[in-house]
């Protein structure tokens, strides 16, 4: 019984951990941490895997996002933990669409976890408000304030988001 | 989607584009879960005695529900509890929560949304031998609390739990229940025969402390409680 299910835990692992160690990169923006993050919630899989077998993906991807979230907030009061590594830095007038880009990326890593992970949820996973604040563990109302916070945290890094490039220009 | 929506999905998918490879970890993973899981419950006699190192014993003596030192048996140094602990055996677990109202029992052992329900098998402890909170060593490293039974607890328990062992998930799984809260459920592969209950998998020790004061009843400060 337990040699079937441990198979089953490493099919699934083998088949789902690409998938699932680039939604931690995306929330970690650390390659090493991600990989930290990752194994984490497949050891907390393990220890409920009998409860889960069924359905495991839903399962990890929600440990996933609530353990950056919580391990965010546990790490802000520890001067070792990682931080986002972009400091914040003066709006500037960006011309270049690729250079546009790579200041929105620089601008998402620097967000605090639990605002990037709502913008995950919302615009990667494309999931309705009320999904993400199931997976989250917190209201319909906080996924909003934080969507719309975390918007215009990246609007003052980079106030031309969201508009085309000959709004730019004009 | 507006405009700036497509351009952060846009951003966020060329960033998770660049993850790194997975290495396959799965076996590690499965051991250390399984482990957990089994290890919560344990007796502690064998593998939880080598695994514990700088054990710290909270002062009992002269503390409220505190043992009489000097009891002339092993049974007359119990003290009472701040609160009761359950043992009960789990009958189904389902992964929403508790409906206002219903006989479910929220699980503290998970982040996520879970109801416990019990069969009627079990037994409430009020009075133990000793409690400990003790730090567990690396490689295993946390917190556990060991807790002792009296002996007629420990016949009732070594009973209950020969009766979980080999029964299927989860009838297999012994709810331990303090405040209404199920705050470990292992699964139980051999009877617990010695009366000697660890719970382990705290990560950090204020999470441990948390539950030990609730054992012991009195608020005492960190430093009184754990020496390193």
């Amino acid at each position: 019984m337990d040699e079937r299910a441990r198979q089953d835990f490493a099919d699934f692992a083998a088949a789902r951990s690409g998938e699932l160690l680039r939604l931690a990169y995306v929330l970690t923006g650390d390659p090493h941490a991600a990989e930290d993050l990752l194994q984490s919630a497949l050891t907390r899989a393990a220890a409920h895997w009998g409860r889960i077998r069924t359905a495991p993906e839903a399962y990890v991807r929600r440990i996933i996002y609530r353990e950056q979230v919580s391990q965010w907030r546990r790490g802000a009061r520890r001067p070792e933990t990682t931080v986002a590594q972009v400091p914040d830095r003066p709006a500037r007038d960006l011309v270049g669409e690729a250079e546009a880009r790579l200041a929105l990326r620089e601008a998402l890593l620097a967000l605090p976890p639990r605002k990037r992970a709502v913008l995950v949820l919302r615009y990667l996973e494309d999931l309705p408000e009320a999904q993400v604040a199931g997976i989250l563990g917190c209201s319909v109302g906080t996924v909003r304030s934080q969507a719309h916070k975390a918007i215009g945290q990246l609007r003052s890094v980079l106030p031309s988001l969201g508009l085309t490039s000959t709004e730019v220009g004009q | 989607m507006s405009g700036a929506e497509q351009m952060i999905a846009g951003a966020l998918r060329e960033i998770a584009a660049e993850a790194p490879a997975p290495r396959p970890r799965a076996e590690s993973a499965w051991r250390a879960g399984r482990r957990r899981r089994t290890a919560r419950l344990t007796a502690a006699a064998a593998s939880g005695a080598a695994a514990i190192g700088a054990a710290v014993l909270i002062p009992l003596a002269g503390l409220p529900g505190a043992p009489v030192p000097g009891g002339a048996t092993p049974e007359a140094s119990t003290f009472s509890l701040g609160t009761p602990v359950q043992f009960r055996q789990v009958a189904s677990v389902s992964a929403v929560a508790c409906p206002a109202g219903s006989a479910g029992l929220p699980d503290a052992t998970t982040p996520l949304s879970s109801c416990v329900r019990l069969t009627g098998a079990g037994l409430t402890v009020t009075r133990m031998l000793s409690v400990r909170l003790v730090r567990v060593p690396y490689p295993s490293s946390g917190y556990s609390i060991d807790m002792r039974l009296t002996a007629a607890d420990a016949r009732r328990l070594e009973t209950l739990t020969e009766r979980l062992a080999g029964q299927p998930t989860p009838r297999c799984e012994l709810a331990i229940i303090v405040r209404g809260r199920v705050v470990a459920a292992p699964v139980m592969e051999t009877p617990i025969a010695d009366g000697r209950v660890q719970i382990t998998g705290f990560a950090s020790r204020a999470q441990a402390q948390r539950l030990f004061l609730q054992f012991v009843r009195i608020p005492l400060p960190h430093t009184s409680i754990l020496r390193h």
